[in-house]
């Protein structure tokens, strides 16, 4: 009988090395304390509170963002950059900070609007939003 | 050996792998100018002793599609994905991920990546000319530089708004021009587009949009 419950326990303690080794190296592992913004990231309730003007770049596909998106957004994309880059600079005015959101965490998409309006038209002020268009959608339903 | 059976079963997750194996879990594309999109094949066999259904093939971008013959593969059976990215007006190193759920309890998930480099077809030093309100009304310049070998022409150029004066100069015969922009004397806030127009690639010809905005 005490030989089983040493087992166990040493079967016990070896399954949490086990589990606290894969939560420490797995890539995917979930930050549960904070968030760890990359780069040019902002929170949601952040963008909410500021008090700077702000213009909404959806950087989604054209279909999903006739779908719905953000209020006052402004569709810009790569799928067609040019005609869609005309249209956001009649919008754009310097004193405005750019927040520009994608699907969810797992898009890059905003991170390229970002970066080719830092890059083509030298903008600064510019923000992506954290957990993007999927964020959006729970936080504000 | 009680320990040593029982701490295989507990490792024993670690060691297994799903029954389906790919070829290659990450594939460059290559990419001439030009193309619209691009195509790639990650071929997999079902090594396993039971069949395997793909319940889901997503990818991070809505530019990239996949397609796959049929969801259920038997073993030993082969089978390919097809990936294809459409290129729009992107430019740069694109990493686009895709990730493939089973039914396989081993290993049910698989990641992907499809890379493809898309050479910019000009170098432009700005898209946005903009003269601040303290700043002078002196003319600012755009320099374009194509980088494919072959000449293009800029074939048509002209704004929104004809208080903005255009000379276009080109520098180099078919490679590098030089577009000066004169916003006028007058101090008032205005604003415009700049349409420049290129004869490359010939089926589909580039076309590039300037702001110009005086404050």
């Amino acid at each position: 009988m005490n030989l089983f419950i040493k087992e166990s326990g040493l079967i016990c303690l070896l399954a949490l090395f086990l589990s606290l080794l894969t939560w420490s190296i797995h890539p995917g592992t979930p930050s549960y304390y904070k968030v760890e913004l990359e780069d040019g990231e902002i929170l949601l309730t952040i963008a909410l509170q500021s008090t700077d003007p702000v213009i909404w770049i959806d950087a989604r596909s054209k279909e999903n963002f006739e779908l719905d998106h953000i209020p006052g957004a402004i569709l810009l994309n790569e799928d067609n950059w040019e005609y869609l880059l005309a249209e956001f600079m009649e919008k754009w005015n310097p004193d405005l900070k750019v927040i520009v959101y994608c699907d969810s965490l797992l898009c890059r998409a905003s991170k390229n609007v970002a970066q080719r309006l830092q890059d083509e038209l030298q903008l600064n002020n510019i923000y992506t939003l954290y957990g993007g268009w999927e964020t959006w959608t729970i936080e504000k339903k | 050996m009680k320990i040593i059976s029982l701490v295989l079963i507990i490792f024993s997750p670690l060691l297994l792998q799903g029954q389906m194996q790919f070829q290659e879990i990450e594939n460059q594309a290559n990419y001439k100018f030009g193309d619209k999109e691009v195509r790639r094949i990650f071929k997999f066999k079902n090594d396993g002793d039971y069949p395997v259904t793909f319940n889901s093939i997503t990818s991070s971008c809505g530019c990239t599609t996949t397609s796959l013959d049929k969801t259920t593969y038997l073993p030993g059976e082969k089978g390919e994905i097809e990936a294809i990215f459409t290129i729009g007006q992107r430019e740069g190193l694109q990493r686009k991920k895709i990730t493939v759920l089973t039914d396989d309890s081993d290993n049910s998930r698989y990641e992907f990546i499809l890379e493809v480099n898309i050479p910019k077809i000009a170098e432009i030093n700005t898209r946005l000319l903009y003269w601040k309100k303290d700043e002078s009304l002196d003319p600012k310049t755009i320099t374009i530089d194509f980088q494919p070998n072959e000449p293009i022409k800029i074939t048509d150029l002209k704004t929104s708004n004809d208080s903005f004066n255009l000379d276009m100069d080109e520098v180099l015969t078919g490679k590098k021009y030089i577009i000066l922009v004169d916003p006028g004397t007058a101090r008032n806030s205005k604003n415009g587009n700049l349409l420049v127009k290129t004869d490359f690639p010939k089926d589909n010809p580039k076309i590039y949009f300037f702001h110009l905005r005086v404050q």
